[in-house]
Parts: C-alpha cells; sequence; structure tokens
C-alpha cells in the first residue's frame, strides 16, 4: 500500500470536505502521498482514485503535468538550477555543469531530464524560473531557495548549502554579472506616447 | 412585479444573416443554423467544450447597452461562446481568416507528413481543414516532433502520437460518454502524450468510437488499417446485428468484404455510439469457417449435398414425424438474431407446413408468458430508448445494462448526468452500480419478492401528487395481500430501510423508467414479476413507463412476428425437455446454438441426440450444426435486405452489404424452398415479398399501413385493449418460498463479448476476451482455500467444469457468478435447467489433477 491509513485518513476527513467535488481534492493528496514517500509510485495513483472516484489514469495524468511531482524514485535531496533567462545571464549554466561534475553526473543535460547519484543521495535538474531572479544565479535545494550560487561556490555550497540560503538575506540588486550599462539610444526605442482625445 | 422571463429566442446576424435561436446557443451551433460552417477541430457537439484548438475563431460582436458607443468585434472562439441578442457573428472577417491560417499552420508544425500512408487520408478534418483554411506553404524549416507511431492503445485502437493535435476529444470521450477515464494526457505542452496508466491496454468495450471522433489519423482501428481508402468503399445503410438495441450503422464494404463498420446517427436510437462488439465483430462474414452449401446425414455422419437432396431428406424425415405422431411432436426454436422476414417465414412455416404450437425464440424460457405486461394492456417495451435521457429516476432490476444493452447504457448514464437516480437491483455488482443512487444486492431468484417488498413501501407512504393529495393504493394493498416490507426485506435478502428508501427515491422523483432484465420475463414466475411491475408503474401514476429487455438483436421482431408458442405451446426450455424425453420427435432450429445457449447443456445433448429429425439453419458449423440431420448454410444480417425490431419496437431497415455465396441462402428462402418440397406453398420469391406481408399480416405493424420506414426507422406504437388498461391493478400472487439447496448460489448471463463464433472470427477482439472465470467472494473464497487467479473446479447438478477463480467483492457472500459465454465447455454444463436456482461448489483444482494436466 503506498498510501499510509494517516494519509488516507486525512485525504477523506481533510482534503475531501474542504472542496465542492472530490477532484478538487487531487493536488492536495498527490502532495501528501508524495511528502510520505518522496515520490509517486503507481499504486499511489490506484490508491488516491479509489478514494477521490478517479481512474488512476486520470490522477496520473495530472500528476504527470506538473514537474514538481516525482513519478521515479529520486535522490534524498533535489537540487534544481534554474535556466532561464537571468539566472543564465547570470551564469547559472556554468554553476549547472560544475554541480554536475562535482557529484559526478555527465555535465550539460538534455532536455529536462533528472539525473540521480549512484548512492542515491542526489538528484540534479534545470528547472524555469523560480521566482527568485533578485538572487540569481538561483538553486533551489529541497524546494528552499538559495542564492547566488556561481560557478566558484559550488564547493562551498555542496559542503553547506545553508550558507547560501536567500531566507534572512535581503534582497540584491537585480545585475550580479558586470555592470551593465543602459543601451546608448535606448529612449529613442520606446513606444510614442499614447495619444489622448 | 414579476421578474422579467427570459426571451424565448434571440436573434443574432451570421455573415449578413439573421437568425433566431434559443439563448445560451453556441456561436457555432447559431452558425449552422444560418447555413455556415465553422471550422472546428475540438468542439464536438455531444462533447463537453474543450476552447483547446483556437480552430473556430469568428469575428464576434456584441450589441452595447442602449445610450453607450457601438463596442467593437473581437476575435473569439465560437465553440465556447454563447449567444446573446444582436450578436455578429462574422465567420469571414479578416482576423479570423488569418487566425485560422495561424492556428493551422502552427498546427502543421509538428504534424508529420503522413497522409499519403494515413488510414484519416481522404476522409479527414485536419487534411480539409488545411486545404481550405491553411496557408499555402510552410514557415517551419527546422526539425519536427518526433513520438510514438503505430503504438497500441489496445488490440483494438492504434495512437499515432506525431499525427495528434491534442484536441482532447478522445478523452473527453471516455471520461464523459462511457464514465472510462482511462485514457489521458501525459506532461503538458509540446511533450504531451496520450497513455494509459502504466501502458495497460484500454478496456472499455466502447473505445472504438474514439477512432470516429479523432479529427485527423492519430487513432486508427487496428481492423481496418491500411484496408482501404474511402473513396475504394462502398456503403449499405444498416443496423447492428448483435444486440437488442439495434444501433444504426453503416457498413463500408471493399471487393465484397467488409472493410468496417460505423455508428450511423440516429438520436433516437444510439446517437453517435456502437460498442466495440458492434464496430469490430463482423470479420465472420467473410470467414472461411462458415458453412456452405446444406449437409445431411448419412450411416456415417454430416456429409455436403445438393439443395434440392437437403429439401427432400429434412421433407421426408419431418413429414415421418408429423405423420406418425402429428405437428405437435415438433418443436421449433430460434430467430432471435435473424431479420423480421425470416422470423415471419419460420412463424408460417411452423404454424402452416409443420402445424405445430411449439414455436418459441426465448431459449431456455421457462414461461409460456411472452408478454408479461399484457394484463395491463401494454408493450413489453414502452418508453423509447432516449426517454432514460430525461427520466427523474431509473430502475433496473435484474440487468446488467453495460452487457446487455450496451449503448443504452450510455444513455442511461446520460440520464444520470441529467439528474436521473439510479437504483440498480442485481445479486452481482454491475458497471451500473458506480452511478447507482440505491444499490439493492438482492438473493438471486428473489426479484419477485424484491419488487412486492417496494410496492409495499409504497403502500405504506404513497406518493403525494402536485396538490399534496396522496395516491389512493388501497387497491395495490388488497393486490400484493399483505405482504409487509420486513417480509418480503428478509426473502429477498435485502434490508427493509433501503426498499423503502428506494420506494421514497421513486415517489419523489417525476418520469420514473423501470427496466427490466430479459430473463425474468421468461423465468417460470415471468408473470409474476409482470404483474408486480406493472402495479409499480401504476403505483407510481407512470403506468406505461415500465419495459423489460429482450435477448437477441431481433428479440422484439421475433415476438411481433409470431415466434412465440401458440395454442397449447411449449415455451422453449419445456421444449427442449419434452425432446429429451421423447415426447417431442422433431426439432427445428434457426440460428440458435442451443448446445451452448440452452441451460442445461447435458438436457440439450440429450434432445439432439433423441430426436428423429434434427434441422439447424446456421452460419458456423456450430455443435448444435454437428449434431443435425440436415443443415442449411444461411445467411447473416449483413448480407441481406429486410427489417429488425429494436428492443423499443423500432421497425429498421438493413440494406444487403455482402452479396452472399451462392451456396448459402436466407432463411425465409430456406424455409419457402422446403415449404414447396413438403408440398405446401409459402411463396416468396424475393426478400419484398415477406416484407409485405408481414406489414399487412402482423398486428403490430398495422400502423405502418405497409410502408416501410427509411433509414433513421420508425418506433411501432400499438393499439392496445383499452379495456385491459383500465385495470387498475392486478393481484399479485404470493411471494414463493425460495428453492432450497446447499453450496454457493450461481448466477450467469452473457458478458457483452465472449468468446462466440462471431467474435472468434476477429482475433483483434478475441484477445480482449477474459479466460473463463468463476466470480467469488473473498470471504467464500478464504473459507473454501481459494486465492484469486487459482484454477477451481465449479461442480453443479449437471456436471462439472474448471474455470479462473475471480476473488472479489462483485458478489455477495454465498453467490458466485460465472459469464455463459466464456469457456469449453460453456457453464450451461453444471446447470439443470428445471432448477429455477442453481447450488454449486466451487474448491481449487487438486494438484494431482493440474500435474496431470501437464
Ligand atoms: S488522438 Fe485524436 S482525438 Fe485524441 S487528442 Fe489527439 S487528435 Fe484529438
Ligand atoms: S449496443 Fe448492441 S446494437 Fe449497439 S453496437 Fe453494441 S451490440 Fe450493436
Ligand atoms: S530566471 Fe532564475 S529565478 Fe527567475
Ligand atoms: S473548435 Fe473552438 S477552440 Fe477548438
Amino acid at each position: 500500500m503506498a498510501l499510509s491509513q494517516a494519509a488516507r485518513q486525512r485525504i477523506v476527513n481533510e482534503f475531501i470536505p474542504r472542496y465542492p467535488s472530490k477532484r478538487a481534492a487531487l493536488m492536495p493528496s498527490l502532495w501528501l502521498a508524495q511528502d510520505e514517500a518522496g515520490w509517486l509510485a503507481p499504486e499511489a495513483f490506484e490508491e488516491i482514485g479509489e478514494l477521490l472516484d478517479l481512474h488512476a489514469t486520470d490522477v496520473a495524468s495530472v500528476a504527470s503535468f506538473y514537474v514538481m511531482f516525482h513519478r521515479r524514485p529520486i535522490g534524498q535531496t533535489l537540487i534544481e538550477v534554474c535556466e532561464n533567462p537571468s539566472c543564465y545571464l547570470a551564469g547559472s549554466d556554468a554553476t549547472f555543469q560544475a554541480i554536475c561534475k562535482r557529484l559526478g553526473l555527465h555535465a550539460g543535460h538534455d532536455g529536462h531530464g533528472m539525473q540521480t547519484t549512484a548512492d542515491g543521495k542526489y538528484s540534479v535538474r534545470p528547472t524555469e524560473c523560480l521566482a527568485a531572479c533578485d538572487y540569481a544565479p538561483v538553486v533551489q535545494v529541497d524546494l528552499r531557495f538559495h542564492g547566488p550560487v556561481r560557478e566558484g561556490d559550488v564547493d562551498a555550497f555542496l559542503a553547506d548549502p545553508s550558507r547560501f540560503s536567500i531566507e534572512g538575506k535581503p534582497s540584491v540588486s537585480m545585475v550580479h554579472g558586470p555592470q551593465a550599462t543602459p543601451v546608448e539610444g535606448w529612449e529613442a526605442n520606446a513606444p510614442p506616447p499614447v495619444a489622448t482625445a | 412585479m414579476t421578474a422579467a422571463t427570459p426571451p424565448a429566442t434571440v436573434t443574432v446576424t451570421v455573415d449578413g444573416t439573421e437568425v433566431s435561436v434559443p439563448p445560451g446557443t453556441l456561436a457555432v451551433e447559431a452558425a449552422r443554423v444560418a447555413g455556415v460552417d465553422v471550422p472546428v477541430f475540438c468542439y464536438h457537439p455531444k462533447l463537453s467544450l474543450a476552447g483547446a484548438c483556437r480552430m473556430c475563431m469568428c469575428e464576434i460582436g456584441m450589441a452595447s447597452p442602449p445610450g453607450q458607443p457601438p463596442r467593437p468585434p473581437g476575435l473569439m472562439t465560437a465553440c465556447t461562446t454563447r449567444v446573446s441578442n444582436g450578436m455578429t457573428i462574422n465567420t469571414m472577417a479578416p482576423g479570423a481568416l488569418k487566425a485560422r491560417e495561424g492556428v493551422i499552420e502552427f498546427l502543421l508544425i509538428n504534424h508529420p507528413l503522413d497522409c499519403p500512408v494515413c488510414d484519416a487520408g481522404g476522409e479527414c478534418p485536419l487534411q480539409d481543414n488545411s486545404h481550405a483554411w491553411g496557408p499555402k506553404e510552410s514557415r517551419f524549416t527546422e526539425q519536427k516532433r518526433l513520438a510514438r507511431k503505430g503504438a497500441a492503445l489496445s488490440p483494438l485502437v492504434v495512437l499515432d502520437q506525431e499525427r495528434c493535435i491534442t484536441c482532447y476529444r478522445c478523452t473527453r470521450f471516455m471520461d464523459e460518454i462511457p464514465g472510462e477515464a482511462e485514457l489521458a494526457f501525459f506532461t503538458r505542452g509540446y511533450t504531451s502524450q496520450l497513455r494509459t496508466i502504466n501502458e495497460e491496454p484500454m478496456k472499455s468495450r466502447f473505445q472504438g468510437n474514439i477512432i470516429d471522433l479523432c479529427p485527423c489519423g492519430a487513432l486508427t482501428s487496428e481492423t481496418y488499417r491500411f484496408k482501404a481508402r474511402p473513396h475504394d468503399l462502398d456503403h449499405a445503410d444498416s443496423v447492428c446485428g448483435q444486440c437488442p438495441v439495434g444501433c444504426n450503422v453503416m457498413i463500408d464494404t471493399r471487393s465484397n468484404q467488409v472493410a468496417r463498420v460505423r455508428p450511423r446517427q440516429n438520436d433516437a436510437v444510439n446517437e453517435i455510439w456502437v460498442c466495440d462488439k458492434g464496430r469490430f465483430a463482423h470479420h465472420y462474414s467473410s470467414s472461411p469457417n462458415r458453412l456452405s452449401g446444406p449437409w445431411v446425414r448419412g450411416e456415417d455422419g454430416l456429409h455436403p449435398s445438393t439443395w434440392r437432396q437437403a429439401y427432400q431428406e429434412a421433407a421426408r424425415r419431418l413429414g415421418a414425424v408429423k405423420s406418425a405422431y402429428g405437428g405437435a411432436a415438433i418443436g421449433v426454436i430460434g430467430g432471435r438474431n435473424l431479420t423480421n422476414e425470416d422470423a415471419f417465414a419460420l412463424a408460417r412455416f411452423a404454424a402452416e407446413v409443420l402445424e405445430t404450437p411449439h414455436v418459441d425464440f426465448r431459449v431456455g424460457a421457462q414461461s409460456a408468458v411472452v408478454n408479461p405486461l399484457a394484463p395491463f394492456g401494454l408493450d413489453a417495451f414502452n418508453t423509447g430508448l432516449d426517454a432514460a435521457e430525461k427520466a427523474g429516476a431509473i430502475v433496473v432490476v435484474g440487468a446488467d445494462v453495460h452487457d446487455e444493452v450496451p449503448v443504452q447504457w450510455l444513455r442511461i448514464r446520460k440520464g444520470v448526468k441529467a439528474g436521473a437516480r439510479l437504483i440498480v437491483a442485481n445479486p452481482r455488482a454491475t458497471e451500473a452500480d458506480r452511478l447507482a443512487f440505491h444499490r439493492l444486492r438482492h438473493r438471486p431468484g428473489t426479484e419477485l419478492a424484491l419488487l412486492t417488498g417496494i410496492l409495499a413501501a409504497l403502500v405504506e407512504s404513497p406518493p403525494v401528487d402536485a396538490e399534496g393529495v396522496a395516491r389512493d393504493l388501497s387497491g395495490l394493498a388488497e393486490a400484493i395481500g399483505g405482504v409487509t416490507v420486513e417480509k418480503a426485506a428478509a426473502h429477498a435478502g435485502v434490508d427493509s430501510v433501503t426498499i423503502r428508501a428506494v420506494a421514497a427515491t421513486l415517489a419523489s422523483s417525476k418520469d420514473p423508467i423501470v427496466y427490466v432484465g430479459a430473463r425474468l420475463a421468461i423465468r417460470h414466475d415471468a408473470g409474476a414479476i409482470g404483474l408486480a411491475v406493472g402495479n409499480l408503474g401504476r403505483a407510481l401514476g407512470h403506468p406505461a413507463r415500465v419495459n423489460f429487455l429482450v435477448e437477441g438483436a431481433n428479440g422484439r421482431g421475433a415476438e411481433w412476428a409470431g415466434l412465440i408458442p401458440g395454442d397449447g405451446g411449449l415455451p422453449a426450455g419445456e421444449i427442449v425437455a419434452r425432446a429429451a424425453s421423447g415426447e417431442i420427435k422433431a426439432l427445428y432450429i434457426v440460428g440458435e446454438n442451443l448446445l451452448e445457449t440452452h441451460p442445461d447443456a447435458a438436457q440439450a445433448r440429450e434432445a439432439l441426440e433423441r430426436a428423429d429429425v434434427v434441422v439447424v439453419h446456421e452460419l458456423f458449423p456450430t455443435l448444435t450444426a454437428q449434431a443435425a440431420h440436415v443443415v442449411f448454410a444461411a445467411t447473416g444480417v449483413m448480407e441481406k435486405d429486410g427489417t429488425l425490431t429494436s428492443v423499443e419496437g423500432r421497425l429498421q431497415r438493413v440494406w444487403q452489404a455482402v452479396r452472399p455465396d451462392a451456396d448459402r441462402a436466407p432463411d425465409w428462402r430456406i424455409l419457402s424452398d422446403l415449404a414447396a418440397a413438403m408440398g405446401a406453398g409459402l411463396g416468396y420469391v424475393a426478400s419484398a415479398d415477406v416484407t409485405r406481408d408481414l406489414l399487412a399480416d402482423l398486428p403490430a405493424y398495422a400502423p405502418q399501413q405497409g410502408v416501410l420506414p427509411g433509414s433513421a426507422g420508425v418506433l411501432v406504437r400499438r393499439v392496445h385493449d383499452a379495456s385491459a388498461g383500465s385495470v387498475d391493478v392486478r393481484a399479485v400472487p404470493a411471494i414463493e418460498p425460495g428453492q432450497a439447496g446447499e453450496g454457493l448460489v450461481l448466477v450467469t448471463y452473457p458478458e457483452i463479448v465472449g468468446n462466440e463464433t462471431v467474435v472468434g472470427e476477429t482475433p483483434e477482439l478475441l484477445v480482449t476476451v477474459p479466460e473463463a472465470y468463476v466470480e467469488v467472494n473473498r470471504d467464500d473464497a478464504s473459507r473454501l482455500g481459494i486465492s484469486d487467479g487459482a484454477s477451481v473446479e465449479v461442480r453443479g447438478p449437471a456436471g462439472t467444469v474448471t474455470r479462473v477463480a475471480r476473488v472479489n467483492g462483485r458478489v455477495p457472500i454465498g453467490t458466485v457468478f460465472a459469464p455463459e459465454n466464456l469457456g469449453t465447455p460453456r457453464i450451461n454444463a453444471v446447470l439443470r435447467w428445471s432448477h429455477d436456482v442453481t447450488y454449486v461448489t466451487v474448491q481449487p483444482v487438486p494438484v494431482a489433477a493440474l500435474a496431470g494436466a501437464r
């Protein structure tokens, strides 16, 4: 059985009554199941489906929509490196490669695949904008923000990620790379002011 | 002041044409009313709205409130926008055309250039819309997305993921119509993949419909793949010949072979659906295993013969029995899968040539009562199939509607989704239980008690009409003769609280419908059940909303054609019993494999062996045909012109789709020729002659005044004896004590698809048929040491068969279920026809026996 008795009870007594339809309780149920096991096994889909009157395929399909639901087992610690423009411009690709190299994973990535170290300690994958661009390059460790983590910081970061936690840190300037200078004449490209009647 | 009532119609302008449509109409439908077809992909009138593809963009303008400046029209999806008064819908605005062109260009970016090798080519909405609305050229020069091609979603449906345009028609269908959401999109966006959980094959018996719904070649039929182009095909309007629903179908043939069967829209019958049996099980028509020519038994078995010889032999043997013992020594069985023409010719043949009253299409019937509702002046089936859509409550007693009337199950689901309360009474959990408001799991054979219990509960608290006046049910109280809810409940093995709840639900529902299983109409207590059911309709104030189902694709037609016991005639089960005991000397069997369908295989075997003559009409050399003295090779429904009458009494036409082999003949012709050989004459040379006669002679079709309906068929409403109808209630016989016995009670009925002869000719369908099983309750199983999947012996009064155990909670403790149309030998090998309730023992196959079998 993929779900504990406690989890089942919580789904039935707390999640289902909270919403107008049983299906709406699907997301918290999936979260709960993943919290317990670290990932979502096929049996979890069956069991949640039974509790919520949904076909297991439907449950699995919803889970597959979100990259934060894991349909395969993952390492104990999940490291996600943002690869969207702010972070990328701040050097996140080099950070990602360095992390992979340090952990013995093949550097560079193909698509969005997740890689896990042989000892099962770490899983690493690139991710989309984490909405913490002001700490770019941002690295998320088990859903907590860390940054900036530059290529040269990787050893220290892996030794003790908490030093890079943004929690309690004031927001920093948007620009971490070489000081940007305004493009000359940029005002000229601005759209004409809206004519007012 | 009263609240303003919403206007009955709203007026909108579509491309300059003004039309009035009901409020709430979708813009795309309003356009259709104006004669304008807006191109769509994801929109489908039978499915929920998705707004997924953006193909239907139109420039839509809303009227602005009085005194306000006009609002500029904007691009909107016509498939999700509901009309409002004064709306303008411009389907050809430059902006709309540009948007459509963009959508097509976008869809084609990742669509492979497969048209030359794609089954959909020539009948593909994506192809058509691309030609009509797409850009001339693609600007896309990069690598197209690669994905799964030719992947089996099941043995029947093939997916080409590259072709999929993610319109969600298939997933919406599965979720909404049969309610089996076993197909879904995984991941999202560019990487979306259609699949099932763990890549398990789809199991739904309605999955073939997604092939029709797919607007491109992403979903194709395993049995039709690469078989033809649309322009290669000839078409015949027909009716499915596999069950009494009578789904309208189109049979597409190529070179005189059936290439595929597709549903034909008839909103009164099947809407646009068919089940997988109706769609895929058509290969039998061109099977090399079909019987060809007649066969006659000689000293050393059956030999092929000429038609003339066979007619002479049959005439001689039947004539001998008739002159020695009289016509009443001949029994005629069969006809539930024939056309009306064949059934009518058979009824005439039995009455005029054989001169026997012992005629019955209802295999296994114990009762000579044919229409249990006759005392109420009703037909056996009184509400149209589509009435289920608008019912307030639907009662199903003793039927597995998913398996017996598959497409009607879809209609019942629709009714339930629209608010009907479903009440299901069955000894076993059926698919219908999933939507049931009340479930009654009664003891097998106690339906009369159950129904009487509901009547008693209604007497206790009668329904109240709109004025608050309770119905006077004193007559009913008398009719049920003092049976209390408690007594009936105890007898049926259900609790009285549920019975009262069911009665309360029924009393408070508008327009309830009652469906009663076909088996209850042929059982020894059919008459009593009919009285209880008729009274139920009357008590609820809806006397004509009660219905009995029927077995066989043309069961109703056979009934109306007169293939029923005549004066002093015996029911079919009794005919076999008397043949086995030697009283009946000859059996004339048409299209019925008695050895597999009579609920007592040993008795059927005895009957065939003992009879002086057995004549059989068949498509295949079935076990029964092999036991006959004369066998005539007959043609199937797809091979002839004629009519069928569905369970609801709809007269429908079938047009010949396949020209039959010269060595096979339609049943009516065989009967006519045999009659001539026996010195009589039915005098038929063309099927139209029989049609003309049956329309003229049969009272059922009198309202037709000799006119055949067109492709949509016509619901024949019979004129009933009004005096019978005025009787308010009829006494319901007292509840009989159940037959006591040792062991587990065995329930049997056919699954939707079994390994029957016709299914066996479609290997893709046959592989989806489960191994023959017996369903055992968990508690019984652990008591008996039976594990799920183990081989077990089912021992009944007449014999023993081996089955695979399915241990679950679908049957209650003390009951087991085995499907009738699975396994060799069939489960009828353990049954005794004379037993109303069959007790069996189920035990693991001894290990030694298993080892020995190896
Ligand atoms: S497979 Fe066909 S019906 Fe299903 S989403 Fe794709 S295009 Fe639509
Ligand atoms: S429901 Fe019955 S009539 Fe309709 S397709 Fe299936 S078998 Fe044929
Ligand atoms: S781009 Fe990395 S956090 Fe926004
Ligand atoms: S048809 Fe309107 S969005 Fe698909």
